[in-house]
């Protein structure tokens, strides 16, 4: 059913908060959540889910096309959030292989100098995420603010385009998009505007 | 300068809430029942509803408990309170027409449709203390009601009506103008978009109905007595019930009760244009969460104010808005209580400093150096 | 003349809550329901407008309970102003009967007709006691 009723909007939203709270706070740090037996249809991974359905609310609005109508009924559905145009939505959720997905990362909002935090935040689908080579796909070297010296992430499943783009767009602090990834084993890192990305393995 | 933070006395700051605790009940009286606040203090209630921006009644009696009765903190809890909760919808526009109305008065017309209605006031009371109210039991309160039960006479009740404004009559005459044509008529909400001035009328209506009741009183009375021109007319006051409806997540439109609101209708004149020297007459809007008459006519006069351009305080938006702002200003106000131990320190340093250069450089201009100080209180030899 | 109380939500959401229960009770001994999202509070932006210029604005937000339900299959919303989970969860399946794909139980068709009647004379009652202060004020040069 698209309806969740296994979640608990105080409960689980404030836990899983919380994750993507400290995963925000420290850039390439790897965080898992916890499991919660949601039913999102196919093109909606669950832990993309999970952060839906913790930071969505009546108040912002999103972007899910990419993902198919069944993906954006849900969120619309459990959330109370709108769908909106790439040009107005606060989160986007696609898949980290989508090439597609360049061109909403290039209409996204920023936010405006007096309210930057009006920026766009992305959540891209990835199969693996991890902290050793032997997972496939682009090692990202990340410093900035939140990170020590420097950290070290190795992402499967992310089109390396992307995070060209999204490079592109980031240059203009305090402007800019956030970006978290999630990966099949229901992980999360993120890389807020402020962090610095090199793709160290291309 | 910075603000220099302090920290510690957690077991000092825990026993002064026990302690506002313990003059709460102290004195060993029967605890007030949230039912006994929401029946005898309806006005309060109204009050904290209005100014907290949440409608709440049970909320406002729980507060007002907690409080001791402080109008300004409990006010202050109802928005915190509000500010945790997630807002799932958004209502139609009101429709104060069909206000199940317990009072209803117009101070321009003396026979207006559907009849004037005094309701429940205490404007025509001399403001006399009932001492009978001193040992008022329950008996007390089951013969008056009784009484008043009475003196209804059943057998030709009239229906409820739905009653036409006053502001029709001059309407239909031509006689009302709106106050300029090319105001700024974007709708923001300031609870998701901070202010700027000059804000759109639709920022201040909704930033005066969430004001605090003496601070726009005072301001609209200031306008009255000529800082600032107002001579403005109770076109209609009406206080009562109105349906509240959203849609529900299948879009149909759904009644969820109704809330008491209280609602202004100031008319006065607008300025004379020299293409057209008619001196029509225009509105000020007010209206507010429960019967709270004070404020909707402030707000109502304070519309207008605004709007009329000039530079008295009634008349600068900023003014008006900022400062009428109750959980703002309390908070400014209060928050002086607090240390400010190295800000203070370091203006003293500053005054120190300038006080010895200017002994140095009185010394260097020649003036002499540091006068003896005078003997004081010698007796005379 | 003002047709008070004809909307179904105005009985349910103003009616006594112990007579819903006992209501809703009894529908639930005869059909299938499933509580989908459990009654919670929320808040409603309450949007009004000045009577003139019509410039719309908000005037205060109001609390609400909503909770939705699903009886024989068919979704029912409830929604309230206050902090009522009992009632919500009364008008989600009064919601979800009267506005399914079968008529509507005759029990609760009977509720709604008992419960309008009675409100639509107490409202008309206390109408007539605030009568009672309406007023003819005469200048003071007429008799």
């Amino acid at each position: 059913m698209l309806r969740e009723t296994v979640y608990n909007e105080i409960f689980d939203s404030q836990r899983h908060f919380r994750t993507i709270l400290d995963s925000m706070s420290r850039p390439g740090k790897l965080n898992r959540f916890a499991p919660i037996p949601l039913t999102p249809p196919a093109g909606l991974a669950k832990p993309a889910a999970y952060v839906g359905l913790a930071l969505l609310n009546a108040d912002v609005s999103f972007h899910a096309e990419l993902l198919g109508p069944e993906a954006v009924a849900y969120l619309r559905v459990n959330t109370h959030a709108q769908a909106a145009a790439p040009g107005l939505a606060d989160f986007f959720f696609v898949r980290g292989s989508d090439g597609g997905a360049a061109a909403l990362i290039a209409e996204a909002k920023l936010g405006l100098p007096a309210y930057p935090e009006t920026g766009a935040t992305f959540v891209f689908q990835v199969s693996r995420l991890g902290k050793s080579s032997n997972i496939g796909g682009l090692q990202l070297e990340l410093t900035g603010p939140g990170i020590e010296t420097r950290e070290i992430i190795f992402v499967e499943g992310l089109n390396p385009d992307l995070i060209t783009a999204i490079k592109t767009r980031n240059v203009e602090f305090p402007l800019g998009l956030d970006a978290m990834f999630v990966s099949e084993d229901e992980s999360i890192m993120c890389l807020p505007r402020t962090t610095r990305v090199l793709v160290t393995n291309l | 300068m910075g603000y220099v933070a302090i920290k510690g006395g957690e077991d000092a700051i825990a026993n002064a809430n026990e302690l506002v605790e313990f003059y709460r009940i102290k004195a060993r009286t029967k605890p007030i029942e949230l039912a006994q606040i929401l029946g005898q203090f309806r006005l309060l209630i109204d009050k904290i509803m209005g100014e907290g921006s949440l409608y709440a009644p049970e909320h406002a009696a729980l507060v007002l408990k907690q409080n001791e009765g402080d109008v300004f903190e409990s006010a202050f809890m109802l928005r915190a309170y509000r500010a945790t909760l997630q807002r799932r919808y958004y209502s139609e526009k009101l429709a104060t027409r069909e206000m199940f109305v317990r009072r209803r008065i117009s101070s321009a017309f003396r026979e207006i449709p559907g009849g004037q209605i005094l309701g429940p006031t205490r404007d025509y009371s001399q403001r006399l203390l009932d001492a009978r109210l001193v040992t008022e039991t329950m008996g007390d309160i089951d013969a008056f009601l009784g009484e008043f039960e009475a003196k209804l006479d059943r057998s030709s009740l009239h229906g409820v009506p739905t009653l036409s404004k006053v502001i029709d009559l001059l309407q239909s005459e031509g006689l009302l103008r709106e106050v300029e044509a090319d105001t700024n008529r974007r709708v923001v909400d300031i609870t998701r978009e901070a202010v700027k001035f000059p804000a759109p009328r639709s920022a201040a209506l909704q930033m005066l109905a969430r004001a605090e009741t003496g601070g726009i009183m005072s301001l609209a009375y200031s306008a009255q007595r000529g800082f600032g021109s107002a001579h403005a007319t109770v076109g209609e006051l009406r206080v009562g019930e109105v349906p509240v409806r959203v849609r529900d997540a299948r879009g149909r439109v759904r009644l969820i009760g109704r809330i008491r609101v209280t609602e202004a209708e100031m008319i006065s004149k607008i300025k004379t244009q020299k293409k057209d020297p008619v001196p029509y007459l225009s509105l000020g809007y007010g209206l507010c969460f429960g019967q709270n008459e004070t404020k909707a006519i402030s707000m109502g006069i304070l519309d207008r104010t605004m709007r009329s351009g000039g530079d008295a305080p009634c008349q600068t938006q900023e003014f008006v808005l900022y400062h009428t702002e109750g959980i703002e200003s309390y908070g400014f106000t209060n928050h002086l209580k607090l240390p400010h131990y190295v800000t203070f320190q370091s203006g003293l340093n500053n005054l120190r400093q300038a006080v010895e250069r200017k002994e140095k450089n009185r010394g260097n201009l020649g003036f002499g150096s540091k006068p003896a100080p005078q003997k004081i209180n010698q007796p005379a030899s | 003349m003002q047709a008070i109380h004809q909307d179904n939500d105005s009985v349910l959401t103003e009616c006594e809550l112990p007579a819903l229960k006992r209501l809703v009770e009894s529908l639930e001994t005869r059909h299938h329901i499933q509580v989908i999202k459990n009654p919670g509070i929320c808040l409603t932006m309450v949007r009004a407008e000045d009577s003139l210029e019509k410039q719309e604005f908000f005037l205060g937000e109001a609390l609400t309970t909503e909770c939705e339900v699903s009886v024989d299959g068919r979704p029912g919303y409830g929604l309230c102003l206050g902090e009522e989970p009992i009632r919500s969860y009364c008008v989600a399946v009064c919601d979800a009967l009267l506005h399914g794909e079968s008529a509507a139980p005759a029990e609760l068709l009977a509720f709604l007709e008992e419960h309008r009647a009675l409100l639509i004379a107490r409202d008309t009652e206390e109408f007539n006691h605030i009568l009672r202060s309406h007023v003819d004020f005469k200048l003071m040069e007429q008799d």
